[in-house]
């Protein structure tokens, strides 16, 4: 089951999905999907994931081999596995030409939102108190003075 | 260069025909190609299944100094169909090599 995904991580990858020929996409990690992207039921989605990791598997069953791309092409399709650490990117497009292009547009998808699956998988607890402990922020009096802080305010010379 | 320094494998060409792998790459390389082309085709029939795209036309895999794919040509996907497959001991553009696998049908 899909986890609740924060609207950044979502918008980021729906944005990928508008790259070159592509036509679906999934996020992974570990055996979890994150977002689902795919024009396929849920459980397609989950039985694909299982596939593409256990053909990894496979292929590092026999040493230290570690296959990091998949690509297959279908009739009118192609499939292409990014694996970067614990994710996995899967994309489907139509045009194999693009697939080069497409591979390295993932594994930047994959590089830039490490914090936000970070932040999804393990969600801070300063996100639930933060809302409660507010402070106001007071308007500036008439003679636009700041309020004083509360510690000693280091005053920087200036040199002229 | 240094005597542990390993050279990286060069391209090596294959063809599929009638179920048997063929190459002038030597014995040893026809049967480490013959294992991962069963593999990564078997894993293609199993996304094609999931998804019902049928079988795989082509297949790649690539690790960080590693790329290797097979390809039918048009007469179909079976075993038996006539196809062609590549490798080479580095990370190179998985379109390069496909079009380099399907070069071999000319």
């Amino acid at each position: 089951m899909a986890a609740t995904i924060t609207p950044s991580l979502r918008s980021a990858l729906e944005r990928l999905k508008h790259a070159g020929s592509v036509n679906g996409m999934l996020l992974v990690w570990r055996r979890q999907i994150l977002i689902n992207l795919l024009p396929f039921e849920e459980y397609r989605a989950e039985r694909l994931l299982q596939v593409v990791h256990d053909a990894r598997a496979h292929f590092a069953s026999g040493g230290d081999r570690s296959v990091d791309t998949f690509w297959f092409g279908f009739e009118g399709v192609f499939v292409l596995a990014l694996f970067q650490g614990e994710c996995l990117l899967i994309t489907l497009h139509t045009h194999a030409s693009e697939v080069d292009f497409l591979r390295r547009v993932g594994l930047t998808f994959l590089e830039d939102t490490q914090l936000l699956v970070q932040a999804l998988l393990q969600p801070s607890a300063d996100d639930e108190v933060s809302r409660d402990a507010t402070q106001p922020l007071g308007d500036l009096g008439d003679d636009d003075r700041l309020p004083e802080a509360s510690g000693k305010t280091k005053i920087i010379p200036r040199h002229l | 260069m240094s005597d542990t320094e390993v050279l990286p494998l060069p391209l090596q060409l294959f063809t599929l025909k009638d179920g048997v792998v063929a190459s002038d790459s030597g014995q040893e390389a026809v049967n480490n190609f013959a294992a991962d082309f069963q593999g990564l085709r078997h894993f293609g029939l199993k996304i094609g299944e999931c998804l019902e795209l049928g079988a795989p036309w082509m297949g790649t895999l690539q690790e960080e100094d590693f790329t290797l794919n097979f390809a039918y040509f048009d007469a179909g996907t079976d075993p038996q169909d006539p196809g062609a497959g590549a490798l080479i001991g580095e990370r190179i553009p998985m379109f390069e090599l496909l079009t380099r696998a399907n070069s071999l049908e000319a």
